[in-house]
């Protein structure tokens, strides 16, 4: 197992002349102490009183200057500090110069962690911090709210060739003597939408687990991923597993993972700053999670499995809650089954089967699908016994997208429970809607419920909606149910046949929906189209005069599911009537 | 901004105690920047800026603000004291910056006794009033 961290390290704070003359967190100072170090063999301690202050980095790790383009970095930091103040009183502060040492230039400190917005928590109580720049430099908000101006003003500070960085506080507690309070360990930057750190390694007897990736982090003192406790594990960048190549075999089993897209709390990263996702390469990969919880907090992470060449990627009884757009994986190796996605936006199926899937409560806005399926190909068998249920817009179930076209002829949708979707078609809450644009189709729902009755598809009592508009025909078959009564003998145990049957609505007695006689088998039946469920009376007769024997007439309630009706009756032979 | 220019009181207060006074200054009135004159050796990890002379130090802040010399014999009334940009200079025990300074650019603090303050005291009323005590 390996970690590659693919941020540039700026400041690895084992040399104290890099600090600079700037700073007013003073004393400064180089310290190897054990617990005020998470990186190599040294961090810069530093003083921190009760005012705010400043601790900044004019020297890059190797003792150059630098000058950087922060305008789309996201910048991180590890920082121990127990006393800060408030986030919102301007308690942890990602910090820039624009000038050079003593040169005066704009010194600006932007809001980001606090005394109760802990950043990312790490060994020895150090945290991580970060900031997306893209986000300040957008919108810097207001002095002394937002930002502190150490120097200069925001206004002026030119984000595109920062000459200084480092960390800002206002302490709590007033500084005693020439005692360090606060220590700083390693500063890194990386451009927006790249990945941070990749994951690789492993072998199919013996892959790799969260143990390992938190092990291997705590080694770098990379500050990405943590273990606050049990099974719960911290990703704090964005972050790929697999690589172009060498091979990744990874597994996990009952985990809580927590992706962190803010500083829990605090400065949040820029909207599709925080990706993650499979890369495939020349190598075998494997991703294998089982009953794992993944709960995104912050800026919404976009969640991709779908890369062709990572060979497994499995999911199965697992949970997503609060992710972005989340693109599934494709190919038979790959499965997403039984995982719930809870208040997570639109999801991609790219062919993987998602048997069993849950989509509760999608983000997506109006007149978008929750799931998207594209594939020149029946979704029988991939979507099956899925559970839709509508979020907050106004949005479809499910959006077929210009591949699923007439050429397909048909298309089954199997076991599917849709939750809450309008019941008018070409509408923006149509439960289906479908892009191809000419031609004409059939979808099959067999045991589809919606809002757990059979679906109706026209007429009275529509149910379930199609969007169409886009111009090809779609034509809706509910699959019927079977109603079906065996009569038996009840003294001898033999069918009987010609036994006159029938099934009533019990709301509505004179709404026939059987009105058989029996087989010589015994058996009377019918198919059957309507909502279910639905209650009904049910009646058995043979008692006319040619009858021979002659039976006592039976009759009971019952109810017709998703599943149909089927119910065996045992006659008893009337001896009385002549 | 605020930008104070501060020889050390070297007479009677050890340079870190004093520079700790000065800290607690810039932090209450979110003081923009201190300039200590001369320079004291030995203070490298207070990353402090330091000039040989108050000369130096008056010639590194031209723009930065209006001058106010608190002295005790100052002209004007520290009630008088800028609003706008200004650079706050004080003295030491055994030395005032008269020489260097205008009339109209001097500032005093009314006190019932001829006790002087420390300069760092005297930055502090002055500070406050300013602030709008």
């Amino acid at each position: 197992m390996s970690l590659t961290d693919h941020r540039t390290q700026l400041q690895d704070c084992e040399t104290a002349a890099h600090v600079s003359g700037d700073t007013d967190a003073a004393p400064t100072g180089l310290s190897g102490v054990v617990g005020t170090i998470i990186e190599q063999s040294d961090s810069i301690e530093f003083q921190i009183d009760d005012a705010q202050e400043v601790l900044l980095f004019d020297l890059d790790a190797g003792g150059s200057t630098f000058s950087v383009n922060m305008e789309d970095m996201t910048v991180y930091m590890m920082i121990k500090a127990g006393t800060q103040e408030l986030f919102a009183n301007l308690g942890g502060l990602f910090c820039f110069g624009d000038g050079a040492d003593g040169a005066g230039g704009d010194i600006i400190g932007y809001n980001c962690v606090g005394g109760d917005v802990p950043g990312f928590p790490y060994e020895f109580g150090f945290f991580g911090m970060k900031l997306d720049v893209s986000e300040v430099v957008a919108s810097p908000g207001v002095n002394d709210v937002d930002y502190y101006q150490y120097n200069g003003t925001e206004a002026g500070m030119n984000h595109a060739a920062v000459l200084q960085i480092g960390y800002g506080t206002f302490s709590l507690v007033k500084a005693v003597s020439t005692s360090p309070n606060a220590w700083c360990d390693g500063i890194y930057y990386i451009a927006n939408g790249s990945y941070a750190v990749s994951v690789i390694g492993g072998t199919s007897g013996t892959p790799e687990t969260m143990v390992d990736v938190v092990g291997d982090d705590i080694t770098d003192g990379m500050g990405l991923f943590n273990n606050p406790k049990g099974s719960e594990y911290g990703f704090f960048g964005p972050t790929q597993w697999g690589a172009a190549s060498g091979d990744t075999y990874f597994t996990s089993d009952g985990e809580q993972w927590y992706f962190i897209g803010d500083n829990q709390g605090g400065a949040a990263i820029g909207a599709t700053h925080f990706p993650f996702r499979l890369l495939g390469g020349s190598g075998t990969n494997s991703w294998v999670l089982t009953s794992t919880v993944i709960v995104n907090v912050g800026t919404r992470a976009q969640f991709d499995m779908s890369h062709a060449s990572f060979n497994t990627a499995t999911m199965d009884g697992c949970s997503l809650v609060g992710f972005g757009t989340i693109e599934m994986p494709g190919g038979t190796t790959k499965t997403v089954l039984s995982t719930i996605f809870s208040d997570c936006d639109q999801i991609t199926n790219n062919g993987g089967d998602m048997d069993g899937c849950t989509i509760l409560g999608s983000i997506v806005g109006t007149d978008v699908g929750a799931l998207v399926y594209n594939e020149a190909a029946d979704p029988d068998g991939t979507l099956d016994n899925l559970t839709i249920e509508k979020g907050a817009a106004a949005h479809h179930a499910i959006d077929f997208g210009t591949n699923v076209d007439s050429s397909l002829v048909s298309i089954t949708l199997r076991g599917i429970a849709f939750d809450g979707f309008g019941a008018s078609d070409d509408s923006n809450d149509s439960t289906l809607r479908f892009l191809a644009t000419t031609g004409n189709l059939t979808v099959n729902l067999i045991d589809c419920t919606v809002d757990g009755v059979s679906p109706v598809a026209s007429g009275g009592g529509q149910n379930f909606s199609v969007d169409d508009a886009a111009g090809i025909t779609v034509t809706v078959v509910v699959a019927p149910v079977t109603l079906q009564i065996t009569v038996t003998d009840e003294a001898d145990l033999q069918p009987i046949q010609n036994v006159q049957t029938s099934i009533h609505l019990a709301d509505s007695p004179f709404t026939e929906l059987m009105n058989e006689d029996t087989t010589a088998s015994g058996i009377a039946s019918e198919s059957y189209a309507g909502a279910t469920p639905v209650d009904i009376v049910w009646k058995t007769r043979k008692s006319d005069d040619l009858d021979d024997p002659r039976y006592f007439a039976q009759s009971g309630l019952g109810e017709v599911t998703s599943g149909g009706f089927t119910l065996s009756v045992l006659m008893k032979e009337n001896t009385i009537l002549p | 901004m605020i930008t104070i220019i501060a020889r050390w009181e070297q007479a009677q207060l050890p340079p870190v105690v004093e520079y700790q006074l000065w800290r607690q200054i810039k932090g209450a009135f979110k003081v923009n920047r201190i300039i200590f004159v001369p320079v004291i050796p030995g203070l490298d990890e207070y990353h402090l800026e330091q000039y040989a002379t108050l000369e130096e130090a008056l010639d590194a802040t031209v723009g930065a603000g209006e001058r106010v010399f608190l002295e005790p014999s100052g002209y004007n009334p520290i009630v008088d004291i800028p609003q706008g940009d200004i650079v706050l200079i004080t003295g030491n025990t055994n030395n005032n910056n008269l020489a260097l300074a205008n009339v109209n650019e001097t500032y005093s603090i009314a006190s019932p006794a001829p006790t002087h303050l420390y300069p760092s005291e005297a930055a502090a009323i002055a500070l406050a009033i300013r602030h709008g005590q």
